[in-house]
């Protein structure tokens, strides 16, 4: 009953913040020179003073800031989205379009190095100054450097133009024509494969290293002892007793990750030609295409502020420390 | 020469509390890796303040173009055929300007808005608070690929304008919690007793203590710093005219099945000093027993 | 053999990266069944260390070098992992000083307590997948509650059935310790080690679980070694009481005598060192110098050097070999030993 009154009362504090980060954005997007009239015109002769203002007008461009966002959010409440400038296509339609491909990029990323993070970093707290100790340490210490998109390249180099065994662009094989649907699925995997570990390396250096700390302190804790004592096997021990409560401090930073995960899939996405919001956003900054640019903000800060609550969420729920 | 592991009613200057916090040399042996990172940053300064002594051509010199790497270009030459090793250490020097700048940035608003925050405390900690937590809740390379693109312009300076202000909150955090824990320690609330005046406390009593924290965090963010404009670059929102190693593997995307070269050392170079200043980081909170 | 535990020459050395701590080094007793055995020392002492020895949970770099543990009859020492396992809980429980962070935080008390249930008396391993399916299994499930519930009533938990949902930090200090007794006790071992249980309690409190813990004992047949720094607390509870001192036995002896005439140096200094009602006025008397580095032990008798009876050429340069003065009372000190027996234990 609580927990549902404390998601309750989160789900209410999102409202505001969500005007506020909308109305920065707003701002910031249009305070920005040139607007997409002029990238449609280039720069406008004399000749075409009249048509530019007359696309204005039809725009809405010309109107006060506070008055165009207002407009925004009354179409935004109706469900309308918008049309983009350049492509007089729904804003909805192409967003609904590449939100899956970047939400399976990223829940797989995340799943991904949750996993093996945690199976690395358990192992390297249990085995503890043993050389499998030190050489995941030591690969977690060069994860953490490693530039994502210099990560893929090199991947890229190694697995597609030398080796031949998996491709780089898009999501599925274009034209190609399968006889089974296990022949699609793989090929599908295929083109997951070198971006999830591009997206996920950082994260499951990061993590790997976290989750050792986390589970070295939880192993010396004197309730280890009381669990063998007990007469319990050591895997018992260590993934019943000791790894819920290493994990607890690891959900926290989980959801400050999903933030940096959606940075990380601007980068993959634009290398990958992975056709997802990442790279439709990177692209719609360069055209000014403030429609698109404003809903995908929506989006996105609706996202982080969403996972931010079920993070803390999750953890109330894992922690029954925790009072709410 | 034992020194006080916590100061009385003196004042402490900046090197006694250093030594005071140095849990043993023995820990300084047992980080022989920060010891290799340190060694790597002070190669990297020297390369940067004297590049023209290790590089061979002048990064502007043209030869024939997309030569694979060979004895006389170490690491081939890029598709406008300069000699891309000479490319690479001259851009060293970018990169410290690049990380140099920024954190200078973020240090004068964290300090000011963190120490502020944290010394006064009341309406003005809760407003700061509120706005740190607002930007940092936020996915930063998003909000930075947001705000450089909306320079007509791209030049390396906004762009490190743009980090800075978007990097500081991280900063202010840390100096407003260390300012917080040193104002409530007996020796500041005696120092104060004694009648020392404001500026006396900060001076001798808070900034000395929170300068080794400070070093750590520059080191981190420093890498931060340097592998954000290597993103912004990549995605097409940087520089082309600065020299940095981002501009540089960016060139090298389209041509990375023909010559890879022109990316992959840029990148090695770039990944090299991450990983430097991460250990270099991770070893000096080692030694110096400090968690931030 | 009528002896429930003994103990030959028990050597737990730490293995640390500035020496070799000889935590315990060469101890030796014994206890009978229905006997309750003491061991006192201070911190230091390695009381703790030899309590965890015998259900060998001593963890890197800590290692058992020498020596023989024989509970009822058979060598432990030299039994596998496996059935390690089904003495610890089942015959041989311990519990420790501090209560809060001897119960893992994030099952519940029921979860735990039900847990070694499950494992000793069921036969079911404890793994997740057990876990899980037990909470699906109902008929054992309900098994296993209703005597975890049992159980903590015994231990003096009142409102045991919703007690038995709840988590250790809803538990006040003093019921912590007694959900952990009720742990130990639950699949009635016949030893049970307690390391400094009452150390981190109120006195009342204190008092409370000492009481509960005659009770106990009386009920389910168990036999107690308690460990203390608290002479005291031992007396209250102990037949029999060891000394220890940086890893040696000073004495071994039952509690009247101790108290009455103690044997040992050591015994002696501890014994005045405890103020006394109607000693106003005098002044405290302690133990002058300090317990000897474990690393690099003074030569000779480890008490020497603080040691007011110390015979020099002796005391300093030959350890005494721990005998048996009057029958059942064993010291480890050169005064008892007659001159002319010094010659013919090769001095």
């Amino acid at each position: 009953m609580r927990l549902r009154n404390y998601i309750f009362r989160r789900l209410l504090m999102i409202v505001p913040l969500f005007f506020f980060t909308t109305i920065l954005v707003f701002t910031l997007i249009h305070l920005a020179p040139g607007d997409p009239v002029m990238i449609m015109f280039g720069t406008s002769t004399p000749y075409m003073k009249d048509i530019v203002k007359e696309m204005r007008e039809t725009y809405g461009l010309d109107k006060p800031l506070y008055i165009q966002y207002f407009i925004w959010l009354s179409r935004v409440f109706r469900g309308d989205l918008g049309y983009s400038y350049l492509n007089t296509r729904k804003v909805i339609q192409m967003i609904s379009e590449r939100g899956w491909p970047t939400i399976e990029l990223m829940v797989l990323a995340l799943v991904f190095s949750v996993v093996i993070s945690t199976v690395f970093g358990v192992f390297a707290a249990v085995k503890r100054h043993s050389i499998f100790d030190n050489l995941i340490t030591t690969t977690a210490v060069l994860g953490r450097g490693m530039p994502n998109f210099w990560l893929a390249m090199n991947l890229i180099l190694i697995f597609s133009i030398y080796l031949g065994w998996l491709p780089v662009f898009g999501r599925f094989t274009v034209g190609a024509v399968f006889s089974s649907p296990f022949g699609y699925w793989l090929d599908r995997i295929k083109h997951l494969i070198l971006p999830v570990i591009s997206l996920s390396a950082f994260q499951i250096a990061y993590f790997t290293r976290l989750i050792r700390s986390t589970m070295l302190d939880v192993l010396g804790q004197e309730y280890i002892i009381t669990a063998r004592a007990k007469g319990l096997k050591e895997s018992v021990v260590i993934y019943k007793h000791a790894l819920k409560n290493a994990l607890l401090p690891v959900v926290t930073v989980v959801g400050i990750y999903i933030g940096s995960l959606m940075g990380g899939a601007a980068i993959i996405e634009s290398l990958f030609a992975w056709p997802g919001m990442g790279r439709l956003l990177v692209n719609s900054t360069y055209r000014r295409e403030y429609q698109v640019l404003m809903s995908l903000n929506m989006i996105i800060i609706f996202m982080v502020l969403v996972s931010n609550l079920i993070t803390d969420v999750v953890y109330a729920y894992l922690d029954p420390r925790i009072k709410y | 020469m034992e020194f006080p592991k916590e100061s009385s009613i003196e004042e402490t200057t900046a090197l006694e509390y250093l030594f005071s916090r140095l849990s043993g040399l023995r820990k300084l042996k047992r980080n022989k890796a920060s010891i290799v990172g340190l060694c790597i940053i002070l190669v990297f300064i020297v390369l940067a303040l004297f590049p023209n002594v290790i590089a061979p051509y002048h990064p502007f010199t043209t030869f024939r173009s997309r030569q694979s790497p060979s004895s006389e270009h170490w690491f081939g030459t890029d598709t406008l055929g300069r000699d891309v090793f000479s490319n690479v250490i001259w851009g060293v020097r970018t990169t410290f300007y690049i990380g140099t700048a920024c954190v200078l940035i973020e240090l004068v608003i964290g300090l000011l808005m963190g120490g502020l925050a944290g010394y006064l405390g009341g309406w003005i900690d809760d407003l700061l608070m509120r706005i740190t937590d607002i930007i940092l809740a936020l996915p930063t390379l998003i909000v930075l690929i947001l705000a450089v693109s909306m320079f007509k312009v791209r030049s390396i300076n906004i762009i490190i304008l743009v980090m800075g202000l978007i990097g500081w909150p991280y900063m202010a955090r840390v100096i407003r919690s260390q300012v917080l824990s040193i104002k409530t320690t007996p020796y500041v609330e005696a120092a104060k007793a004694m009648g020392a005046t404001t500026q006396r406390i900060i001076f001798r009593h808070i900034l000395p203590n929170i300068i080794l924290p400070i070093v750590i965090l520059i080191t981190i963010h420093f890498a931060g710093y340097v592998l954000w404009e290597a993103s912004l670059t990549f995605l097409g929102l940087g520089d082309p005219n600065s020299f940095s190693w981002g501009v540089m593997i960016m060139a090298g995307k389209n041509v990375l099945r023909s010559c890879p070269w022109i990316s992959t050392y840029p990148g090695l170079f770039l990944f090299i000093m991450l990983i430097a200043l991460q250990i270099l980081g991770d070893g000096l909170r080692d030694i110096f027993d400090i968690r931030v | 053999m009528s002896k429930l535990l003994e103990i030959r020459d028990l050597k737990t050395y730490y293995f640390t990266r500035d020496g070799v701590v000889k935590a315990v080094d060469g101890v030796s007793l014994g206890m009978e069944k229905g006997e309750n055995l003491g061991i006192a020392g201070e911190s230091g002492s390695g009381k703790s260390t030899l309590g965890l020895s015998i259900l060998r949970l001593v963890r890197t770099p800590g290692r058992i070098v020498g020596g023989e543990i024989l509970f009822k009859g058979e060598d432990i020492l030299k039994k596998s992992y496996d059935e390690m396992r089904r003495i610890r809980g089942a015959e041989i429980s311990i519990i420790f000083q501090d209560p809060t962070s001897s119960l893992n935080p994030v099952y519940t008390i029921g979860d735990q307590i039900g847990e070694a249930i499950t494992l000793h008396q069921h036969k079911v391993g404890g793994g997740m997948l057990n876990w899980l399916l037990g909470r699906f299994n109902l008929s054992r499930a309900r098994e296993v509650n209703e005597k975890v519930e049992e159980i903590l009533r015994e231990t003096g938990i009142s409102d045991a059935s919703k007690r038995r949902g709840d988590y250790p930090h809803q538990f006040s200090g003093g019921m912590r310790q007694r959900a952990m007794i009720a742990m130990a006790l639950s699949c009635t071992p016949d030893l049970l080690i307690a390391d400094e249980p009452t150390t981190n309690l109120d006195v009342t409190i204190e008092a409370q679980i000492l009481e509960l813990m005659k009770e106990l004992q009386k009920e389910f047949d168990t036999a107690f070694i308690l460990i203390s720094h608290n002479l005291g607390t031992i007396s209250e509870l102990c037949d029999k009481i060891a000394i220890m001192y940086a890893g040696n036995l000073m004495e071994l002896s039952d509690i009247k005598t101790l108290f009455e005439s103690p044997k040992h140096p050591y015994t002696e200094a501890l014994l005045e060192a405890i103020p006394r009602l109607g000693s106003r006025g005098k002044r405290l008397s302690s133990i002058p110098g300090d317990i000897p580095d474990l690393i690099d032990p003074p030569q000779g008798c480890n008490f020497h050097p603080r040691c007011k009876y110390m015979i020099d050429g002796i005391c300093n340069r030959y350890t005494p070999p721990f005998i048996e003065v009057e029958p059942g009372i064993k010291v480890s000190c050169f005064k008892y030993i007659p001159k002319s027996e010094l010659s013919g234990l090769g001095l």
